[in-house]
């Protein structure tokens, strides 16, 4: 099939589902990296370690299974509905064999940008088919007292929106 | 390879919300005043020395890099912030058809990380040692200081001087000075140099016709280094990451420590972070609000310079 039909159905699939299946854009030569290869490892168990935040994350989203993180639907929840998400997925057994997941705070979360990338501004062979979903922190937003921090993966933005909107969840821990 | 532009185009939806100017907060800001560091991991400096020392953080087991937040108190849900790190779901308010079972409280920000011991005072959450003209370590009560060493980055920042609504008036490192985004570097300025601003005389030393004179971010880091400042000449432009480091999201207005970065506008600085697909763009980050946004490169804008602490 040529590029051009190709790019033709996964238009026409992005009108029709509303989800961003726009190809991510690198700009490999031009901007520098942010989230360099080597600074994370893989593991079997389905989680990832960053050596330069000491921080361990499940590969996929929250509702995403698979070796490559191609299986199921993303969970999407409002921010209340994130904040208790976590501690009965760590009651009911956790993840990979940890019961101390948590929501990552906005800093956190922002260390994962891939910033030459965008749809998604991720490592894509780190966190292997990450959607461009918003994110939601755990931190609230001072300003806006109805607003909780969020991080936008089209494009990498850490930014704010209103706690009642529904937004996806990547679980993260500390590595004692 | 075929690359298809995304349909949602993102919009910077920011000069809308700094537009508004009045602070309305149901939480009051933190007063700034200078904490001496907690036992656990208190950096050991010899005020005497000339020399600034690195002192490894052991706030952790593994060498972390990473600030907390500066958020040391909760949301409630739906809406609303509380002085404490407490948190109520407000059941009256919430949409039709939402409810809410189990703790909102235990995930959240403020009960996570070291800053959750910080109490009243946000600066906690931060290692900040000001430092002298020649690159000298200062007392935390210093009242005179040319730049700030945060102990956690290994970031050593630019402090601004003279926020009087007047463009630089021979200070170079004048807070109300604003540049344009200009990146001569092709590795690293997304295909496109900018817009070296040769007719806005917005910053201090401005000469028409004179280059080396503009207000652009990459011209006054090259007049800083020239001049010198902190006992250092490598100072550059941040990243966004690095400079994101620098924002308080427990205060607003300004999101920075402003008992260390004085006189900080409450508008965008810029990083030196192209937006990916957006060759007339760079990612700037607003000290008003903490977030961060792409902007034309032609807009003005203010800056601070940083540089590696290089390690004795």
């Amino acid at each position: 099939m040529s590029t051009k039909s190709n790019s033709l159905v996964l238009l026409l699939l992005s009108l029709l589902s509303g989800f961003a299946l726009a190809e991510q854009n690198c700009q490999t030569d031009t901007i520098a990296a942010s989230t360099p290869l080597e600074r994370f490892k893989q593991s079997e168990d389905g989680t990832v370690v960053d050596a330069d935040t000491g921080l361990m994350w499940r590969e996929c989203l929250e509702g995403v299974t698979g070796a490559s993180c191609d299986e199921g639907e993303p969970v999407a929840l409002t921010w209340a509905g994130a904040l208790t998400y976590v501690p009965t997925l760590n009651a009911n057994g956790g993840f990979a064999g940890y019961s101390d997941w948590r929501l990552p705070n906005i800093r956190e979360l922002s260390t994962l940008v891939e910033l030459q990338c965008s749809n998604p501004a991720m490592n894509v062979v780190v966190f292997e088919n990450a959607p461009s979903t918003h994110v939601w922190a755990s931190s609230p937003y001072h300003f806006y007292t109805h607003y909780s921090w969020y991080v936008d993966f089209s494009n990498g933005a850490a930014t704010y929106d209103e706690r009642i909107v529904s937004k996806t969840l990547r679980l993260v821990r500390d590595i004692k | 390879m075929c690359v298809i532009k995304t349909l949602k185009i993102r919009v910077a939806l920011v000069s809308v919300i700094t537009c508004l100017g009045l602070a309305f907060s149901g939480c009051s800001k933190h007063e700034a005043t200078v904490a001496e560091v907690g036992e656990d991991g208190a950096p050991q400096t010899d005020s005497t020395s000339t020399m600034v020392p690195l002192t490894k953080v052991e706030r952790t087991k593994h060498s972390r890099k990473l600030n907390d937040t500066g958020i040391t108190w909760g949301g409630n849900y739906p809406k609303d912030i509380n002085y404490e790190c407490t948190a109520l779901v407000n059941v009256d308010q919430l949409p039709d058809g939402e409810t809410v079972t189990g703790d909102i409280l235990a995930q959240q920000d403020c009960a996570n990380g070291w800053d959750k011991t910080a109490g009243e005072n946000g600066l906690a959450a931060y290692l900040y040692k000001k430092i002298g003209t020649k690159g000298e370590l200062l007392a935390d009560d210093a009242s005179s200081w040319s730049c700030v060493l945060d102990e956690v980055t290994g970031l050593v920042w630019e402090v601004k001087q003279d926020a009087d609504g007047e463009y630089g008036k021979g200070v170079l490192n004048d807070a109300d000075d604003l540049f344009m985004w200009y990146n001569s570097n092709i590795y690293n300025n997304g295909g496109a140099i900018g817009n070296w601003n040769s007719q806005f005389d917005q910053c201090a030393g401005y000469e028409a016709g004179k280059p080396t004179t503009y207000c652009n971010i990459e011209q006054f880091a090259a007049r800083v280094n020239e001049q010198g400042l902190c006992g250092a000449n490598d100072w550059r432009i941040p990243s966004r990451p690095e400079l994101e480091s620098l924002v308080n999201f427990g205060q607003t207005m300004p999101a920075i420590e402003n008992a260390y970065f004085r006189d900080t506008k409450n508008e965008f600085y810029w990083s030196n972070t192209p937006v990916a697909g957006f060759k007339g763009s760079a990612w700037a980050v607003s000290f008003q609000f903490g977030f961060s946004a792409p902007l034309p490169r032609d807009n003005s804008r203010h800056v601070r310079l940083v540089r590696s602490y290089v390690s004795q």
